[in-house]
């Protein structure tokens, strides 16, 4: 265990004996912790561990090297990050790259969802349901009350002159034909569709512009010898 | 003089010369053997053992005296023969004798168990051993040491062939081994055949193929003899019928053209076979018809296949003509032979020859030839107008102080460094034996520019060596015996001032004792002339401010050289010899070089033309390798010219000390000057380097033993970890290793073991001990105490984590004086001592040569062991050695620390194992990947327990629990 969490925090090839160490405590804290005879060492021997694991996390930013999660951190403050929902996003991605688009993926995600849950809602008879909670709206509970209030919101919703859906304006939609009603939807899923590919041929274009720096000649010199081998420069780095 | 009328000097009988003389007059036999070195006619340490033996057989010099001046006899020289005579001589002395007898003994015995090869080992501490258990003294101190060697190789001698590393244990490939057995069942099965079939045509009397089938049962000349194998010619001997001898005889003689075959059967086979079958049948019909002819046959026809170039050619002409049915003399038979094969009889073939010629003759006759001989050398030596050797005048008795004090004075001045090195060590031994008259004679000798008769009279004797290496004698003595050097001290105060010879080594030493005999004896020197010579050969200004000396652009060439009038080398001398002098004065290599140059031509009127022909040096092209200062190394031989290179620079050193303010540089951290000067001075004022080496360890790798190469590679056995720390070494029940490193090589292995160790929190050492034992052993390096580098090896000191040094270590990064002396075997100035925290926690003190540390009631509590067996001057490895140094600690002390310090101890033991790859043909061994070395990790507790991934125990039980 100690090993792993060693490998795990990328110590294995450093020269870190401090790191290791701890990370072979924290190994043997959590194996007393699994064997404790009684609470009172097991409690010990927890809190000790989540100390040095606070210990440990707070060194890493110290460690000179060895820190295999670095370059991983934004883009795991991309992806876990709770978007803010006034922070509406724009059409073009902040960076081309698959962390770069996945904000807007997120936002294709979201508008799909609403889609879908519009178009069930719409499906639902709004008088009926309106007629049900006055019949009824004594025996419930007064958050199945609310909960019923806030459904026929949302069905109210679909109904108005300035409904959207996804992004798209259109208007009473919740009171057009069943058919006229699919064809919106779907309308609004291919747009989504078509934008989710858009973003996704963005990432694909990014990463390989970056392999295809990674194989171009690094410097002049370089050119020069190819030149000097009768290959055009410019045909050696398109080839 | 008989050197230019012989042909082989090599048969002219040096070793008995010397001892002849020596019985003659002593004295000239210490001075013969040293000018005889010089003079290139005998090394100094052959000559030396016949004189010793002789000057103490007569009483001139004590035995004591006599096993000192061996010393000179160099480090393959096996000192247990001739101390046995020293011995005796003291043995017979009676009672009032003993206390010496007790100390020769002693010294005998630490020299058997440190100095000699460790291949003599054994045989000479049996010797030793016997003599003494003879003459009722084996109870004597020194024995037991010498018992013990015994004791602990005769389980290991006693093994099964292939586990010394005398014997090849290399694991063959699978295939190779295949084909060789093969090959060799098919080689034994035709050798069986080739003898059954040679005795078979014996009984019929036939011998057509005699030889032949013996080719056969050989199985070429590859093959070695096998113990239990029959002898051919015996067994073919015995099948041969009365009737059929002679013709047995005959084919012995009968050997074919062949050159190359011939030789090899005259000595291997015939010579042998033909005196067996002549004394088995002696006095029979066929000998007394076949000796003397078929003997005079044979010599006619192979005399030059018996003589030529063979060790035994003497012992093989003496059997052939001794025989009893001889009835020629041995003249009569050997003349003619020698008169037909004149041609192509070596010189020493016909030294050989005379020799057994010479038996043949009546004492008369053979004075005769030696007049003849010598009266002939006489008018040869006349009729090339040449000299015969004047006999020095005759002093009178020369006192054996004296003499001593002369052959020393030689050899300090010696060109080989290792020479003068060993001159120095018996010279401190000869000066502890309380001898005034040897050092009153010796502070004479240090005044003198000549060696007398001790040196050749047509060679420079190189004086400021000489005195420099005597005052290196004299710092240890002052220190280990002031009261016999205080006498002197006015001689050595005046080589201190020296006005004429501001020689900045000489000065430097001589101050040092001087100083040191004041400080051992505040009344011996009035404090003006104590402050005098402190401030004597030391910078009385510096430049202000500090500057660089890149800044001065000083240069480290000369830029018009000088070849004319002293030629200095552009690559060696001036860049690193004068370019750093001349920087500690701020100064450019031209000023030094310009001083160099009148020293060695105006006041010592030396140029080019004398160093460029010194007959030392041309006599020795072949070892030009030690004749050199490559990049500022002090050379192990001096030439003329090194010789007045450094001497020079030393002298310019001197001057420009008194001269001129001394440059610190910026950076400097330490004083530039006593930095340039250590380097020419001994390693430490305290102990020579050589005085570290304890005697070779009871250890099986240093004695050469070792398991087959596989399992020796493999390092599986936890035992051999263990090892490392000296669990279960003999003689050290209760300690433990803390800190070492050592290296075993053989002819075929190279093997290094390496030992750290740490406090560690207790609570955390566990976590540590996993942590370390997982890790890469190149990842991490215990800290040594204080120790803070940012390559992992720093002392950690975080809550719940805490990792501290307690040892430190003793560095000297550069070469110093000791760098030539023989007896130091390539120890090097890095060496593991207790920390300063252990010894203020126990109140213990460390010796001043770093190798005891003890209570303050005197109890040893823990050593430093230092060994080296490394030969040095080799060119490749034939014999196994180890070096090695240890720190060892008493374990109840160690532990006691450990509580008091609440701490643990966390050890690292690393073993690296690898084949000489010079043993990896194809055939033998597959390409192996370097072993950069595995550790095993120790947790050694304050209870004693010891801990590893494999579990806890006691320390001392099985690592198997």
């Amino acid at each position: 265990m100690g090993h792993r969490i060693v490998r795990e925090l990328g110590l294995k090839d450093s020269n870190d004996t401090l790191g290791r160490w701890m990370a072979h405590r924290i190994a043997q804290l959590m194996e007393m912790s699994d064997e404790a005879e009684n609470e009172e060492d097991r409690e010990k021997a927890q809190s000790e561990c989540a100390d040095l694991i606070l210990r440990v996390w707070s060194r890493r930013s110290s460690w000179p090297y060895g820190q295999p999660m670095e370059k991983l951190a934004p883009i795991i403050k991309k992806l876990a990050t709770e978007p803010n929902p006034y922070d509406r996003r724009a059409g073009e991605p902040e960076e081309t790259s698959w962390s770069g688009v996945f904000p807007l993926l997120d936002e294709i995600h979201k508008r799909e969802r609403w889609i879908h849950q519009d178009a069930a809602l719409a499906e639902y008879p709004l008088d009926e349901s309106k007629a049900w909670l006055e019949e009824h709206g004594d025996d419930l509970s007064d958050e199945e009350v609310n909960n019923l209030k806030y459904m026929i919101q949302m069905i109210e919703r679909t109904h108005d002159d300035h409904f959207r859906l996804g992004d798209k304006p259109s208007p009473n939609f919740g009171v057009l034909p069943g058919e006229e009603r699919t064809r919106l939807v779907l309308e609004a899923l291919d747009e989504l569709d078509a934008e989710r590919r858009r973003l996704r041929s963005l990432a694909v274009q990014a990463e390989e512009s970056e392999e295809a720096d990674a194989d171009e000649p690094a410097t002049g010199q370089q050119e020069q010898d190819a030149d000097a081998d009768g290959t055009p420069a410019s045909e050696d780095r398109g080839a | 003089m008989l050197e230019g009328y012989v042909s082989e000097p090599s048969v002219l009988p040096w070793e008995e010369t010397l001892g002849a003389v020596t019985a003659l007059d002593p004295a000239s036999g210490l001075a013969l053997c040293s000018r005889w070195d010089d003079e290139d006619r005998l090394l100094l340490k052959s000559g030396v053992v016949p004189v010793v033996h002789t000057a103490t057989e007569i009483r001139y010099l004590q035995p004591e005296q006599g096993l000192h001046l061996l010393r000179l006899a160099g480090e393959r020289f096996d000192i247990s023969t001739d101390a046995l005579s020293l011995m005796e001589r003291l043995l017979v002395m009676g009672s009032s004798a003993r206390p010496r007898l007790a100390e020769m003994i002693r010294e005998v015995s630490d020299w058997i168990r440190r100095d000699i090869l460790p291949e003599q080992r054994e045989r000479a501490a049996s010797r030793v051993v016997a003599w003494a258990d003879a003459n009722r003294v084996g109870g004597l101190s020194g024995v037991a040491e010498l018992r013990r060697i015994s004791r602990y190789l005769e389980p290991l001698s006693g093994r099964e062939e292939g586990v010394s590393s005398y014997a090849s244990t290399i694991a063959a490939d699978p295939e190779y081994k295949a084909r060789r057995r093969k090959e060799v069942e098919a080689e034994d099965k035709a050798s069986k055949a080739a003898l059954c079939a040679a005795v078979a045509d014996a009984r019929l009397g036939k011998f057509d193929e005699l030889l032949e089938r013996y080719d056969v049962y050989r199985r070429g000349s590859y093959r070695p003899s096998r113990e239990g194998d029959p002898d051919f010619f015996d067994e073919v001997q015995k099948a041969v019928p009365p009737g059929g001898r002679e013709r047995y005889l005959d084919a012995l003689v009968d050997l074919g053209d062949d050159f190359l075959t011939v030789r090899s059967l005259v000595r291997g086979v015939a010579v042998l076979a033909l005196d067996r079958a002549l004394d088995a049948w002696r006095g029979s019909s066929v000998a007394i018809s076949w000796t003397t002819q078929g003997v005079g046959g044979l010599l006619r026809r192979h005399l030059p296949d018996i003589v030529t170039r063979d060790y035994n050619a003497r012992d093989n002409l003496r059997a052939i003509l001794s025989k009893a049915d001889l009835v020629a003399t041995p003249t009569s038979l050997l003349l003619p032979a020698v008169a037909d094969h004149a041609e192509a009889l070596d010189t020493r073939a016909l030294y050989d020859i005379a020799d057994v010629l010479v038996a043949d003759l009546t004492s008369a006759k053979q004075g005769e030839v030696f007049d003849w001989s010598i009266r002939r050398v006489e008018e040869m030596v006349a009729r090339d107008e040449g000299s015969l050797p004047e006999l020095p005048p005759k002093q009178g008795p020369v006192g054996a102080s004296t003499a001593l004090a002369g052959l020393l004075w030689a050899a300090f001045g010696h060109p080989w460094k290792p020479v003068r090195w060993r001159a120095a060590h018996a010279a401190r031994a000869l000066l502890r034996l309380s001898t005034p008259a040897l050092l009153r004679a010796l502070i004479d000798l240090s005044k003198s520019k000549t060696a007398g008769a001790f040196r050749a009279e047509h060679l420079e004797f190189f004086w400021m060596s000489a005195r420099a290496w005597l005052l290196v004698v004299l710092e240890r003595l002052a220190d280990e015996r002031p009261d016999t050097v205080r006498a002197e001290i006015g001689s050595i105060i005046e080589h201190a001032l020296n006005p004429d010879l501001p020689h900045a080594q000489i000065r430097e030493l001589a101050k040092r004792i001087a100083l040191r005999l004041a400080e051992r004896d505040p009344g011996t020197l009035s404090e003006g002339m104590v402050e005098k010579l402190r401030l004597s050969n030391e910078p009385s200004e510096c430049l202000y401010p500090r500057r660089s000396s890149y800044s001065l652009r000083l240069g480290n060439r000369l830029n018009d050289t000088d070849e004319e009038r002293v030629g200095f080398d552009d690559m060696d001398t001036v860049p690193y010899w004068f370019t750093p002098l001349g920087r500690v004065f701020a100064q450019g290599p031209r000023v030094v070089a310009d001083k160099a140059g009148r020293w060695i031509v105006d006041q010592w009127g030396r140029t080019s033309a004398d160093w460029w022909n010194d007959p030392r040096e041309l006599r020795r092209e072949r070892l030009a390798g030690f004749f050199m200062n490559r990049q500022g190394s002090i050379p192990r031989a001096e030439s003329l010219r090194l010789y007045l290179f450094y001497q020079s620079m030393q002298c310019v050193a001197g001057e420009l000390v008194d001269e001129l303010p001394m440059l610190v540089e910026e950076y400097d951290d330490e004083c530039p000057w006593t930095h340039w000067l250590e380097e020419h001075l001994p390693t430490s004022q305290d102990f020579w380097l050589a005085d570290l080496r304890s005697p070779t360890p009871f250890r099986q790798e240093s004695w050469g033993y070792y398991p087959p190469i596989e399992e020796w590679l493999r390092r599986e056995d936890p035992a051999e970890f263990e090892a490392a720390l000296g669990i279960g070494e003999p003689g050290h029940e209760d300690e433990i290793v803390l800190d070492g490193y050592v290296e075993d090589w053989d002819r075929e292995r190279r093997g290094t073991m390496k030992v750290m160790s740490a406090l560690v929190s207790p609570e955390t050492s566990t976590a540590l001990l996993y942590a370390l034992q997982t890790s890469d052993p190149h990842n991490f390096r215990l800290p040594y105490e204080g120790e803070r580098l940012d390559n992992g090896a720093s002392e950690i000191s975080e809550p719940g984590f805490v990792l501290k040094g307690l040892i430190t270590e003793w560095r000297r990064e550069r070469r110093y004086l000791d760098e030539h002396d023989p007896l130091t075997r390539g120890i090097k100035g890095y060496l593991p001592q207790l920390g300063r925290n252990f010894l203020q926690v126990l109140g213990l003190s460390a010796s001043e040569d770093l190798l005891t540390y003890s209570r303050p009631d005197g109890e040893t509590v823990a050593h430093l062991e230092v060994w080296s067996d490394n030969p040095e001057e080799r060119d490749y490895i034939t014999k196994a050695f180890s070096t090695g140094e240890r720190l060892w600690v008493r374990t109840e002390v160690l532990l006691d620390y450990l509580r008091r310090r609440d701490m643990d101890l966390v050890i690292e033991a690393q073993i690296a194992r690898n084949v000489e790859r010079r043993h990896g043909g194809e055939n033998q061994i597959e390409e192996r990947e370097y072993d950069l070395g595995k550790s095993t990790i120790y947790i050694l507790r304050r209870d004693g327990s010891l801990e590893t991934m494999a579990g806890r125990r006691a320390l001392g039980t099985s690592h198997s629990t």
